[in-house]
């Protein structure tokens, strides 16, 4: 699985849609990601590529976008 | 900074009940769709909600609460000399909620009174005040009401906030551990030297205050019809008006991850207390995404970090003796080291670390 697979996976898993409707998501953009969605998304995130987020990374995390970017910090090239 | 241990005051007893009427989280589809209230419940733990029958206020229930420990116990109340009422919710204006109770409880005149206004934080710096009464030696036997019926502040179209707030009351005794004048039957405090001290830390920023607040009401933004009644609706689409409560979950979420994992260190290290040796992290019971959060930042595993209300929801202050309540009813020698913390309006946050090994937790009852 690559990670980008992993990546739509989690959003996937933590906001119960398919993981194509992934792309493009931003933060209360649907009321699957509301500030519990955003939550489940992070520890999914956290569990799929081991890593644990820091707090200002978890309200930086606005979108889809913005989570790629995020993640590179930690090593996780999408 | 902490100030000096407190060696004399314990928690001896601990009583809790919520009100007979409860919402199953599965009528609420009218305001959430199925798979999103699936989703909700599985994220929260909450499945379940109990809810203040109308007319209670929170000190009906903890009068009930205590009530219950009295009859429960054997614990007389003539030897009660102090009374702390703690709820974000008066029942009038003046005079304090805590005068009535006391003479509704019997207890006697000269009891030390005082009503303490905190919410999430509530039972911790109710705790915390108790245990200066004892420990000063101004008081041997301290009641601590601890009370919420939050459903009454509720939007019918706040879906947020619907689907996890409950109501529920406490009743704590709090006693000198020297005192051989009170035998619950046949328990009483250990002398114990090894017997394990309490210490508190605290922490606040105001500057969040709007993040968790019910604007109108108070003094600042009277009650007026047509203006503080007029509903609007967040970015989540949750509806509420200036007399409901407000709650912006990011920033609480925001607010305990920053916070209390530091706070929790704080307190373990100025008790002298290794994090490997805590037998139970007794947190406010907000959800339990939030305490698998906290658990996470604090490198806690999630069995020490009980998540005990989803019967229940989170009921604010009382959410911590609740939770015993529900999860640990009876006397648990293994409860040696114990750390409590509250957080929540304010904002604020509350950490002590209490001996809870001869402890007496009733059952949870219905009322």
């Amino acid at each position: 699985m690559t990670n980008r697979e992993k990546y739509e996976n989690a959003f996937s898993e933590a906001l119960g849609i398919e993981p194509a409707q992934a792309k493009g998501l931003e933060y209360q953009g649907i009321q699957e990601w509301d500030s519990i969605g955003h939550m489940e998304l992070v520890s999914a995130l956290e569990d799929a590529f081991g890593i644990e987020m820091e707090t200002d990374d978890i309200v930086d995390f606005s979108s889809y976008d913005k989570g790629i970017e995020i993640l590179s910090k930690y090593g996780v090239v999408i | 900074m902490s100030g000096r241990k407190f060696k004399i005051a314990k928690i001896r007893v601990i009583s809790s009940v919520i009100p007979r009427r409860r919402i199953l989280l599965q009528s609420l589809r009218d305001v959430y769709e199925k798979d999103n209230l699936e989703r909700i419940v599985r994220a929260t733990g909450i499945s379940e909600i109990a809810v203040a029958e109308d007319g209670m206020t929170p000190s009906d229930y903890c009068a009930k609460a205590a009530e219950h420990m009295f009859s429960e116990t054997g614990m007389k109340r003539e030897n009660i000399d102090g009374l702390i009422y703690v709820s974000e919710f008066t029942d009038y204006l003046i005079p304090g909620t805590v005068a009535p109770l006391q003479n509704r409880l019997g207890l006697r005149n000269s009891c030390i009174v005082f009503d303490l206004r905190s919410g999430c934080p509530g039972f911790v710096y109710g705790v915390f005040q108790a245990c200066m009464l004892v420990e000063n030696g101004y008081c041997k036997n301290v009641l601590l009401c601890v009370g919420n019926t939050i459903s009454k502040f509720l939007h019918p179209s706040d879906r947020a906030l619907r689907m996890v707030s409950g109501d529920a009351a406490s009743a704590i005794l709090i006693s000198a551990c020297e005192d051989k004048e009170n035998r619950l039957g046949k328990r009483l405090f250990s002398d114990k030297e090894d017997s394990a001290a309490s210490v508190f830390d605290f922490y606040t920023d105001g500057s969040g205050a709007e993040h968790l607040m019910i604007p109108a009401g108070g003094m600042r933004t009277p009650v007026r019809k047509g203006s503080t009644d007029i509903v609007e609706y967040d970015e989540d689409g949750n509806g509420r008006t200036k007399e409901n409560l407000h709650m912006n979950g990011m920033e609480i979420m925001v607010f305990a991850t920053r916070v209390v994992p530091g706070l929790v260190e704080a307190v373990l290290k100025d008790t002298g207390w290794d994090k490997r040796d805590v037998n139970l992290f007794a947190f406010h019971q907000a959800n339990k995404m939030m305490l698998k959060r906290i658990g996470k930042s604090l490198k806690v595993d999630n069995d020490r970090i009980p998540f005990g209300v989803s019967m229940t929801g989170n009921c604010g202050s009382p959410s911590i003796p609740l939770m015993l309540s529900n999860m640990y009813s009876g006397v648990h020698p293994e409860f040696k080291k114990v750390v409590i913390c509250g957080f929540g309006a304010g904002l604020s946050a509350a950490a002590g670390t209490v001996d809870l090994s001869e402890t007496i937790i009733l059952p949870t009852v219905r009322v």
